[in-house]
């Protein structure tokens, strides 16, 4: 494996690389702007995508915040995941009255090392603001716009699971770039589960079940495509942006998001028990249904 | 690896089948063991299967398997159990424990039953017993239950002991007209965590309920409020499972999914009371749902004490401090902040009481409950953590003071009743 | 000049002193000790500020001052208590100055009293319990660091404070003093008065750390006339909450046990004193009292008097009015107010407060209880009983003296009489005459955690004998002593066995799936059920479906406070709510 440099702690540059040249505009949505000094980690804003008006939302991992000392170098805290749940509903409200092919689409550049693990965040409730991001994410989705990631560097846990897991489609610069995507290095799952680390290196390299990284998330549907140059970002994000417009606007939203995701793990191969248990329940419930229905 | 699978055949002398077809007892706890036991011909034999991460006490096995066959005369069943390093003790003691259930089956009424179990302490319950307690009597249908064996895939390989439910136990009930498809997660098991298995069933169990609408309001359309089903989550889980963490992560994503689209159709009622509480990535579900109803011993939150203690210092946070911890996470403080909005008492008749009492609230009232999932929400919690910046809380009481509570220290004291009384929330 | 003059104003006393010096070839010195001890006293004289307060940044200083190479020197190591501050300063002490130390004292507890010995300060130990310690003194040992005099009971090493283990210098802790050196101990009383008077009548040096030094202290437990030197140090004293043991970690198996226990043995002998070891087993006997004990009407007629540290899971048995009378080895944190108000029960000062005293506590233990019950961790075929492992020297607390029958017991009780009664070796031993004796309890289950046997063929003592270089396995309770052996599966009454043979079947017949469980011969097992040596659960009356957590007078430690009326003030670690 030949190791490119990448674009690890480089959210920024990599707006600039996805979007068209010199359409940045930071803490702006249509009519709504941002505080700069409430979530430095988020960097939100509008930019245009092959012409169009597009939301950005990605993370800046120089960024430290002042008032939270447990969040720094892109770790999501509450500030920043309420600020990118405030910018996903700007979004929405400035869209609402459009077609779904006009809606603007969410771009989320991804490159987070997780949570904010402090007092002050579980006193006042981090659950909340990464639970408010992934249900405007989802609200978004299901109103007609399409949602885009691409992880450009790390997708760690809980901050992927709001920052990125609840897209239409997810992308991935391959593990050339050091993109990471996991839960939990294999260390730290071995000291938790007291499971030995050699035994979980040597299945991590076959089982893509708990193995860290792109090409596994892939196998498991979890990630759609995986990007293979950088300069191949741009056009990518382009084409899955049309492709999942279309799914829109044929009625065939089933076919992407964390549900579709589901489906591709069931053809893929990497997650083959999933479909069998809802299957199950499916038929079994049918048969009692009538008594739930009609009490 | 895979686990130890261990088949023995034994003949008693004059046995006898059980008078049942199907039975299943236990919960695969550290230390512990489930047990199937079902009628099938063998010509008077027992078949005995144990599915086991443990090796070299097969001879034990045989011997208390086979003793259990011989001193209760049983012949034509199929005991299959699943276990996770119970000593001989235990076992014997499930068994005879599961075989005394099946012969009360007889004479004691499935009211009973039901009854005993609304009186048990929610914190005690099983994930089973929180199921079927927490809908109406009789009414509860387990959905991919243990009958049909889906354990996880993913387990064996790493020798950890599997489960016929992964953890999670999904049917559907009623609540008056309403039907109500349950979720309950089992604590005991890998502590609750979310595997692939345990993951389809929660989604599962949504898309259900979410089909049920959708028959409802076709079938009867002025008629549907009494009859529109609901969703109750009984939280007890640390997550994601390590042990297949790319795949429960993807379910977390899923299940947040299910809950936007039950949006403005159908009320999702958290339920936070057991041990385990409800942390890492279900922190951030259980934050989605409509109502949240706590008992004291329920946490919500989303990192370990432990791992606050590494992150900030046990000067900071002292993770062995359980009154500390359950200041920060625990049912009293999580109603004082308005993240949940129910405090009952400890018994399961109390959270299934309170359930029945908000879903006889129209639909438009119980989305009041919410905490996130708007805007105005977000912007509402906004200004919470601005507010935070501000007070700078070093423990929850001061956030409870500047609510206006002045005897802070002593609301952990009270019980429930003189709690609700007394408290000001923010 | 000077310094002749000097000379010339003193001479007469070094004179007489001389004299008595020179006479040493003719004449033997009977007060060494009292000279060497104004020796060390001048020595710190100048770090006295007042009466006989030190300051706590001088501690060091005194230390070196008046502890000299090769003393035998006592630290507060209790099994609660902890001279915490006096421990730190010794190992400051210059080894160059002070070394080749023999401590002897109760408990090995916290890290500076192994310290001690990695300095080089110390080199000998004689000692009692070591639980927190454990791995590193086996460790030490083996690396030479540590030269292991012996392991005691508590009560055979408070006798060797007054034969052979005389302390030259003590570093106790208390609570209060006042400046002339009356000390207040209080509620952790402990192991300070059998220590300061056999070192103080001996000549010995006292050095105190106190909490808070005050002008009247609250009672005195130490007369001043006993004590050298206080200190107050900047932190007050460590105390373990060893003996607090939350209700809600009981499990079903250890409910099973202990109601078997109630009425296979309390009932059955009437036993009215007891003491009870510390850990589940007996916590679940204490809050079976008030539901179980009281379903079979056992109220007065057993538990009334207890040797035993203030257990917070006897609340609700005094509170149920089962208790007559409890004396207290030592404190436990959280019970000082309850303790406070239950005067009738305990043995409370004028003031208010406890007075504890491990010494009293372990003579009641030893003479005047009815009953010792408790857990170990092994137990041989033979029935020998030990809380040993190979890598890890614990010692045994008071286990060994209250575990065992007191040969020159001669007062009577029911259940005293009964147990001697049927004593099947007795006989043997004394002819005909009647005699009684101590019951000695052992509970455990078959097998423990990670299915670890109990019953084994030869102790991990015997190893640890080896890896630590002790004279002989050092074993807790021996078989000749242990009258009842208690598992999940039954009671072995192997006290009522005519011999050796007999009593290894006895163990057998309870061993489950062990070893040496496994050996057990139906029969054998059968003809023992009919002598009554062995009783399972249904010999013994007791439906186990009911064996369970919900038979427990307090499931949680929330609801001991509750039981207390809010006396009870459960120490952080405790308290989840």
């Amino acid at each position: 494996m030949e190791i490119q440099q990448g674009l690890i702690g480089k959210g920024r540059e990599a707006i600039g690389i996805i979007a068209d040249n010199d359409t940045f505009k930071e803490n702006v949505i249509e009519d709504y702007s941002f505080d700069p000094e409430i979530g430095p980690g988020a960097v939100i804003g509008t930019v245009n995508i092959n012409g169009e008006a597009a939301t950005i939302i990605a993370n800046d991992a120089m960024a430290i915040n002042p008032k939270f000392p447990v969040v720094y170098f892109g770790i999501i805290g509450m500030e920043e995941a309420n600020k990118m749940a405030m910018a996903v509903y700007y979004t929405i409200e400035a869209d609402k009255e459009k077609p779904i092919e006009e809606k603007r689409p969410l771009i989320l550049v991804v490159d987070t090392p997780g949570n904010g693990p402090g007092k002050v965040e579980e006193i006042i409730g981090m659950n909340k603001a990464t639970g408010g991001y992934q249900l405007a994410l989802a609200e978004a989705r299901k109103k007609g716009h399409t949602v885009i990631a691409i992880v450009i560097g790390r997708a760690i846990s809980g901050a992927f699971l709001c920052h990125g897991l609840q897209a239409d489609n997810i992308l991935s610069l391959s593990k050339e770039f050091q993109t990471m995507i996991h839960v939990m290095p294999l260390t730290s799952i071995s000291r938790i589960t007291k499971l030995d680390i050699e035994r979980l290196e040597e299945l991590s390299k076959v089982n893509p079940v708990f193995a860290s990284g792109a090409e596994f998330f892939e196998k498991l549907g979890g990630v759609e495509e995986v990007v293979k140059k950088i300069e191949d970002m741009p056009e990518t994000i382009i084409k899955h942006i049309n492709e999942v417009r279309e799914y829109k606007k044929a009625g065939q939203a089933e076919k992407t998001g964390p549900w579709g995701r589901g489906l591709l793990g069931d053809q893929r191969g990497g997650r083959v028990t999933r479909m069998s248990v809802i299957e199950k329940m499916n038929e079994e419930y049918e048969d009692v249904a009538e008594k739930y229905l009609k009490a | 690896m895979a686990l130890n699978e261990l088949k023995f055949v034994i003949k008693a002398d004059n046995p006898k089948t059980i008078n049942t077809e199907y039975y299943h007892f236990g919960v695969v706890g550290s230390g512990d063991m489930e047990v199937i036991m079902e009628k099938k011909e063998l010509d008077g034999n027992a078949e005995v299967k144990i599915v086991t991460p443990v090796r070299g006490f097969d001879k034990i096995w045989e011997l208390v398997v086979t003793k259990f066959v011989k001193e209760n005369q049983l012949g034509d069943v199929f005991i299959d159990i699943n276990d996770n390093n119970a000593t001989p003790v235990i076992v014997h003691m499930r068994l005879r424990q599961a075989l005394s259930e099946i012969n009360k089956l007889a004479t004691v009424s499935q009211k009973d039953i039901w009854d005993n179990m609304q009186e048990k302490d929610f914190v005690e319950a099983t994930a089973r017993e929180r199921a079927i307690g927490l809908v109406d009597e009789g009414t509860f249908t387990e959905l991919a239950g243990p009958k049909d064996r889906i354990s996880s895939p993913h387990l064996p390989v790493l020798g950890e002991a599997i489960g016929y439910d992964d953890g999670c136990v999904t049917g559907v009930g009623l609540i008056g007209k309403k039907p109500v498809f349950v979720i309950s997660q089992e604590g005991r098991f890998i502590g609750g965590a979310v595997g692939e298995v345990h993951g389809a069933k929660m989604v599962g169990a949504f898309k259900l309920a979410l089909k049920a609408y959708e028959d409802i309001m076709n079938e009867y359309p002025d008629s549907y409020e009494e009859r529109r089903p609901a969703v109750v989550i009984s939280f007890e889980t640390g997550g994601v499972r390590l042990h297949e963490s790319n795949a429960g992560l993807l379910a977390h994503a899923e299940v947040m999914d299910q809950i936007q689209d039950c949006r403005g159709k159908i009320p999702v009622f958290g339920v936070i009371g057991s041990k385990v509480g409800c942390f890492g990535g279900m922190g951030f579900v259980a934050a989605a749902t409509d109502v949240i109803i706590m008992n004291e011993q329920g946490r919500l939150g989303l990192t370990g004490p432990e791992v606050i203690e590494q992150e900030m210092g046990k000067d900071e946070f002292d993770a062995s401090d359980k009154g500390l911890i359950y200041r920060t996470t625990g049912g009293k403080h999580k109603y004082i902040m308005k993240d949940c909005n129910f405090l009952v008492e400890d018994k399961v008749e109390d959270f299934r009481e309170k359930v029945q009492e908000v879903l006889k609230q129209p639909f438009e009232e119980i989305e009041k409950y919410r905490r996130i999932g708007s805007l105005k929400l977000i912007e509402e919690q906004a200004e919470l953590v601005e507010l935070a910046v501000d007070v700078n809380p070093g423990d929850a009481r001061d956030m409870w003071k500047h609510i206006g509570n002045e005897t802070a220290d002593e609301l952990p004291e009270l019980t429930v009743e003189e709690f609700l009384k007394a408290v000001k929330i923010r | 000049m000077k310094f002749l003059r000097l000379i010339s104003i003193s001479k007469p006393t070094i004179e007489k002193e001389g004299a008595k010096q020179m006479a040493h070839d003719k004449e033997k010195v009977w007060n060494k000790l009292e000279i060497d001890f104004k020796e060390r006293k001048k020595n710190a004289e100048h770090l006295v500020k007042e009466g006989k307060i030190v300051e706590s940044k001088d501690t060091v200083a005194l230390l070196e001052a008046v502890i000299k190479t090769g003393d035998k020197v006592n630290l507060e190591g209790n099994n609660q208590k902890q001279a915490d501050f006096l421990a730190e300063c010794l190992c400051k002490v210059n080894p160059e100055k002070v070394n080749d130390l023999h401590m002897v004292q109760s408990v090995l507890s916290l890290d500076s009293h192994l310290d001690v010995f990695e300095k080089g300060i110390a080199k000998k130990l004689d000692y009692s319990f070591s639980g927190p310690q454990a791995g590193r003194l086996a460790d030490f040992i083996k690396e030479g660091k540590l030269e292991l005099g012996a392991i005691h009971t508590y009560l055979e090493l408070f006798g060797r404070y007054y034969m052979d283990l005389t302390p030259r210098v003590a570093l106790i802790a208390g609570f209060e003093a006042d400046k002339d050196g009356n000390i207040f101990t209080g509620f952790n009383t402990e192991d300070t008065p059998v220590i300061v008077e056999a070192t103080k009548f001996k000549q010995g040096v006292i050095v105190a750390q106190v909490d808070k030094i005050v002008d009247k202290v609250q009672r005195v437990d130490i007369p001043a006339d006993w004590v050298d030197y206080v200190i107050e140090s900047p932190k007050p004293f460590y105390i373990e909450p060893l003996f607090t043991r939350d209700p809600a970690l009981i499990t079903d198996t250890q409910v099973l046990m202990a109601m078997m226990a109630i009425k296979g043995i309390y009932a059955e002998y009437g036993v009215q004193s007891m003491n009870h070891g510390i850990g589940f087993f007996t916590a679940a006997i204490e809050l079976l009292l008030p539901t179980y004990g009281e379903e079979l009407g056992l109220k007065g007629k057993i538990c009334s008097y207890f040797s035993l540290n203030p257990h917070p899971t006897m609340i609700p048995a005094i509170e149920s009015g089962w208790v007559k009378s409890i004396h207290c080895f030592g404190g436990e944190l959280g019970m000082e107010e309850y303790v406070k108000e239950r005067s009738d029960i305990f043995f409370v000062g004028e003031d208010g407060s406890l007075r504890s005293n491990r010494a009293f506590s372990q003579v009641a233990g030893h003479y005047a209880v009815d009953m010792f019950i408790g857990g170990t961790l092994q137990i041989d075929k033979y029935g020998n009983s030990s809380t040993a492992t190979a890598n890890r020297v614990a010692g045994f607390g008071g286990a060994p003296n209250m575990g065992c029958d007191a040969k020159g017991r001669r007062h009577s009780s029911e259940s005293w009489l009964n147990c001697g009664q049927e004593c099947g070796m007795q006989e043997k031993a004394i002819g005909d005459l009647p005699r009684g004796k101590k019951l000695v309890v052992q509970m455990q289950e078959t097998f423990k955690e990670k299915m670890d046997p109990t019953f084994v063929d030869k102790l991990d003592a015997w190893k640890l004998a080896e890896n630590a270089n002790l004279p002989i396995p050092p074993v807790m309770i021996y078989s000749d002593d242990v009258t009842h052996i208690v598992t999940e599966l039954g009671i072995a009454y192997v006290d009522k066995c005519s011999d050796l043979n007999e009593k290894m079947a006895a163990i057998r017949a309870v061993a489950g799936y062990t070893e040496i469980g496994l050996m057990a011969d139906e029969k054998e097992t059968e003809a023992l059920r009919q002598k009554g040596i062995v009783k399972t659960p249904e010999d013994l009356g007791i439906d186990v479906t009911k064996a369970n957590r919900s038979m427990l007078a307090a499931k949680n430690i929330k609801e001991l406070v509750k039981w207390s009326d809010g006396l009870y003030n459960p120490p952080a670690r405790f308290r989840n709510w």
